[in-house]
């Protein structure tokens, strides 16, 4: 219902934006010499509930000039190697799949385990790559409660360790066949820093409760400070919005761009 | 905090007693200095005694006292755009001396302005410190005919302008957030119409303007950067004037004259905007859109007896947006804007001692209202104050000037407030949803000061402050000690140096993405979780007066700022492809706190006076800004950071009826955040399939682009004629008249050229040579 708002001052803008424009010129400049060289990109978000363990590597490319790539996988480098090394030392490299275009190899063959910290390597076009992360551990005695236009979702928080949260809900109206997702705000990211060790909470807003949801569904994600700086800022940054600023990705890949990342997922589907 | 509070009282009882010392044999000259013909109350008027190379200057009401040993002595009443005057006293009693000043305007002849008579830079204590004479911004070119304060303001250094044709203050590397703007004591919050392209100030209601960059007296507080200080002319006591003025967007009038000749007087004067009926040719039967603004200016003030006299002031203004649509029953309105008013009231205690007591209300409200298809919306932010202030200003001897006071307002927020009603679904749906919120709440912000202007060992003049300010939200207490001192040795005769200190505290803050003064940009506060920001600022300079009246000033600062706060990274109140969460995100979680620093050099050689005045400024700065969740936390530089700003502005009188005059400002460009590179990023596991990708356009560094140098030259000619009941003046003026294309806006763009994708960069540019013509009429 809100939308009403930003339709008028949209139209308002818009509006007003016409009448200057009457006097504006829009014309193409000198590209800005500011222009970085391109870079590896390496992404690769692992966890001990994937199947896989799964490694995109790929280039950037300049903003301006002729663009090499569209990014439907012609960015996508092809034959790099990719290792991923465990506390010991010992590196298991993934192989290539041409059909996902990624590398990975079966979470069996190489387990993950809380706690641990594991590295990952990349070489391509003669240059190394090096990341490391930490796999997080579960959030403990996760609950919800669903009230009137609210769903909670509570958990513990694990004790003397920095650890982060997501938060993702859903819930699902059968004779519909709809998924509502729900929108925790500021709630969806959070941290322990005010609360180690104790009962953590987050809080959505619900279509309606009158409706009735059939099942909730909902994920309580752990991971380490990397995994939630770079999603909180791109689930945040609207590129559409014209007064929100740019912004900039954080990266834990030495060398390059991208992130590297363990989570631990509990994801539970219960009835309202 | 006690001791705080026991250095203030020590200090105070320290001045007054060496304030009673020798008061043997003294006699006080005190009065009024007043406008020739209205009878205005001059404030800031110089009044000094070359025999004793001191002097003092008439407080906001006009005031002046100065005691002096018995004696004969020469007074030089001097002030900017006024003639100066000197009149001779036999001291040997107390003596009422109230002065009249004329425009320097009707004294065209250079012979007879005499330069020991005009205001002299190297005898002012204050540094950083500009007055603008109120005629030059009658004489100054002015974007669409518009005469505007604020942007004759922005062609002084340390002050820099936003975007094009803005009228944002940027001083010293502050955000327009920083500055201070207050209208008869009411605090102003937000001084633009339209974007920020017309301030909200009426030039021909203005009787002062006085903008502080730094060396802050204690008598202000609240603001980081600047304090913009306006005060409405009181209306003329003698006669009834009036003036009627035409231009291309807007008309204005303004009618002033004595209630009871010579005792009270009023003032009204209103603008109104034709924007609406100039685009109304667009609408059609169906839809109908428009924008209008105006403000309106009001103000009484009664002399009961030559000790107490009463002022009543008010301001209201507002823009408006409106569109209605018949085919989707749409009327929808959007407006905002601010109304003050202010009610003072002096009172002489004696000829030393002078107090004022003021009542302030000020308000500022964003609202949207639809009505469609069944479908109300009402939705405002707003911010509103009482205050209550009580000033003293205490002339013991000539050697010191001492003022103090109390002051207390009442804020109260409101974030957002939203009531909607379904009331088409009503009849059909027992179960529609109503909504009907308000977030509001209140704070309390006060403070106490104390400063004394000092003349010391003949050559140094001290002015030393003190100012503890005080914020309480909710439970949440702040205090803080704000200790400020500015020094002025005169080395020579028309030469001193000038070094400032100020520590200021701000517990109101302006959240805003775009900084172009959009109307909804939120004026939120210092909570428990928020910290006022602080700032301390040092400076240094030198001032010099040549011949023929003009003058060169110089400074050097630096400026720290502590606890700015931003949005985050992304973050906006405004989100445009999710409304619904507006309500309910608090603005607390969407910022962040950072800090910043500026320094720089600034150089400006003026003429105040003669057929040919104007001022050449330059400013060399630095602004970098660090938020920990901007950025990476890694520092950057502002926006808005100038390397180099220059203005050039010329006033030539050719003769009494014809001004000619001129501006010339160039600035190294701002900065903007361009993308460098284009990047996968990782796949979204928590809301999306794995392998669904997206791109990422990396700007590397925030602000990492220099846009082009700004510049462009504006001409004005201005043609009076006395006519049989008035004056009647043209103006034409000329914006950018060699039709610079200017940066407004860069934006990446893609172009496909033999089948090849290529990134391009655009340059928006919104106004070139833009002449326009206004008509006024003065009777």
């Amino acid at each position: 219902m809100n939308s009403k708002k930003y339709i008028i001052i949209g139209r308002f803008w818009m509006e007003m934006s016409l009448i200057f424009l009457l006097f504006s010129c829009t014309e193409e400049v000198d590209p800005p010499d500011i222009a970085g060289e391109d870079l590896i990109v390496v992404n690769s978000i692992i966890s001990s509930s994937f199947e896989q363990i799964v490694v995109e590597v790929s280039r950037s490319q300049k903003s301006f000039g002729v663009l090499a790539n569209s990014f439907n996988g012609d960015d996508l480098i092809t034959d790099a190697v990719v290792l991923i090394i465990d506390e010991n030392s010992v590196g298991t490299q993934l192989p290539y799949n041409r059909d996902s275009g990624h590398y990975a190899i079966s979470s069996a063959i190489f387990p993950l385990t809380a706690g641990k910290t594991y590295g990952l390597s990349v070489v391509a076009d003669n240059q190394t790559l090096f990341a490391q992360t930490t796999v997080p551990f579960k959030a403990q005695k996760i609950e919800h409660t669903v009230n009137i236009f609210e769903i909670e979702i509570s958990w513990l928080d694990f004790p003397d360790v920095e650890n982060y949260y997501r938060i993702v809900a859903q819930g699902r109206i059968t004779r519909f066949e709809f998924w509502d997702t729900f929108d925790f705000h500021s709630d969806e990211f959070v941290s322990d820093a005010n609360g180690d060790g104790e009962k953590l909470l987050a809080r959505a807003e619900t279509f309606s409760t009158r409706l009735g949801y059939d099942s909730v569904a909902y994920r309580v994600i752990s991971s380490g400070e990397i995994y939630h700086d770079y999603f909180k800022i791109l689930s945040n940054f609207d590129s559409e919005n014209p007064f929100s600023n740019p912004v900039r990705l954080p990266s834990n890949v030495d060398n390059g761009l991208g992130i590297f990342a363990a989570i631990q997922v509990s994801e539970f589907i219960g009835k309202r | 905090m006690k001791s705080a509070a026991k250095l203030t009282i020590y200090t105070f009882l320290l001045f007054s007693f060496f304030a009673c010392l020798g008061q043997n044999s003294k006699f006080t000259i005190s009065g009024y200095v007043k406008e020739k013909g209205s009878q205005e109350l001059l404030p800031g008027v110089t009044i000094y005694v070359p025999s004793i190379n001191s002097g003092v200057v008439t407080n906001n009401y006009g005031f002046y006292s100065l005691t002096l040993p018995e004696g004969s002595y020469d007074l030089i009443y001097s002030f900017v755009g006024f003639e100066g005057s000197k009149v001779s006293v036999e001291l040997n009693e107390d003596v009422v001396i109230n002065q009249f000043l004329s425009t320097a305007t009707l004294a065209l002849d250079e012979v007879v302005i005499n330069a020991e008579l005009q205001v002299k830079e190297s005898e002012i204590t204050q540094m950083s410190l500009l007055r603008l004479p109120t005629e030059s911004v009658q004489q100054i070119p002015a974007f669409m005919g518009e005469k505007d304060v604020l942007k004759v303001l922005q062609l002084m250094p340390g002050v820099q302008s936003g975007s094009e044709g803005n009228s944002g203050l940027y001083v010293r590397g502050g955000g327009p957030d920083q500055n201070l703007i207050i209208l008869d004591d009411a605090i102003v919050y937000n001084a633009n119409h339209l974007f920020g392209f017309f301030s909200i100030f009426n030039g021909d209601a203005i009787k002062s303007i006085e903008l502080y960059k730094g060396g802050f007296p204690a008598r202000f507080g609240g603001r980081l950067s600047s304090v913009i200080k306006l005060d409405l002319k009181d209306g003329n006591k003698e006669e009834k004037h009036g003036k009627i003025g035409v231009g291309l967007v807007s008309s204005s009038f303004l009618l002033e004259g004595p209630l009871k000749k010579g005792k009270s007087s009023y003032l009204i004067s209103a603008r109104r905007t034709y924007i609406d009926a100039l685009i109304a040719p667009l609408n059609n039967t169906d839809t109908k859109g428009g924008y209008f603004f105006y403000d309106f200016n009001a103000k009484i003030n009664h002399e009961y007896s030559s000790t107490d006299k009463l002022y009543i002031s008010a301001y209201f203004g507002k823009d408006k947006f409106f569109s209605k649509d018949k085919t989707i029953n749409l009327n929808a309105r959007l407006g905002w804007g601010n109304a003050s008013s202010t009610v003072r009231w002096n009172h002489q205690f004696s000829k030393k001692f002078f107090a004022n007591t003021s009542l302030i209300f000020s308000r500022y409200l964003f609202k949207i209202t639809e009505e469609s298809g069944g479908f109300d919306l009402k939705y405002n932010t707003s911010i509103r104050d009482f205050g209550i202030k009580y000033d003293v200003d205490f002339f013991p001897n000539l050697n010191h000037s001492i003022k103090f006071g109390v002051a207390s307002t009442s804020h109260r927020f409101v974030p957002n407030a939203l009531v909607e009603q379904e009331t088409g679904l009503a009849t059909f749906n027992p179960d529609f949803v109503e909504v009907d919120t308000e977030n509001k709440f209140a704070t309390l912000e006060s403070a106490f000061y104390l400063e004394d202007e000092m003349h010391l060992l003949n050559r140094l003049n001290v002015n030393a402050g003190f100012r503890f300010s005080h914020f309480i939200h909710k439970s949440k207490q702040y205090y803080r000690p704000e200790p400020r001192i500015a020094m002025a040795y005169k080395i020579f005769d028309n030469f001193s140096i000038k070094s400032s200190y100020a520590s200021m505290n701000q517990y109101v803050h302006l959240l805003s993405n775009s900084g172009v003064g959009l109307p909804t940009d939120l004026w939120v506060s210092s909570t428990d979780r928020v910290k006022p920001q602080s700032s301390d600022q040092v400076a240094v300079g030198l001032a010099k007066d040549l011949p023929r009246n003009v003058s060169i000033t110089f400074e050097g600062y630096l400026k720290r700022s502590k606890n700015v706060i931003a949005y985050k990274d992304g973050a906006s109140f405004l989100i445009l492809d999710d409304p619904g969460s507006a309500e309910s995100i608090s603005w607390e979680d969407n910022i962040t706190t950072g800090s910043s620093e500026s320094y720089g050099i600034e150089l400006l050689i003026q003429r105040k006076v003669g057929e040919f005045n104007g001022w050449i400024g330059y400013t060399l700065s630095k602004t970098e800004v660090q938020f920990d969740e901007i950025n990476l936390g890694e520092k950057f530089l502002s926006k808005y950071d100038r390397r180099h700003d220059v203005s050039v502005v010329g006033i030539y009188n050719i003769s009494d009826r014809i001004t000619l005059s001129g501006t010339w400002v160039y600035g190294t460009g701002n900065n903007y955040s361009l993308p460098v590179r284009i990047f996968r990023t990782a796949p979204d596991d928590a809301r999306t399939s794995f392998f669904f990708n997206n791109t990422f356009e990396d700007i590397e560094r925030r602000n990492n682009f220099q846009a082009e140098a700004y510049h462009r030259i504006d001409f004005s000619f201005r043609m009076s004629k006395q006519k049989k009941k008035g004056v009647r003046t043209w103006d034409l003026s000329i914006y950018n008249a060699y039709s610079r294309k200017n940066p407004f806006f860069y934006t990446r763009a893609e172009k496909i050229e033999n089948g090849r994708t290529t990134g391009v960069l655009e340059k928006l540019s919104i106004f070139p040579i833009l002449p326009s013509i206004s008509y006024t009429y003065e009777f």
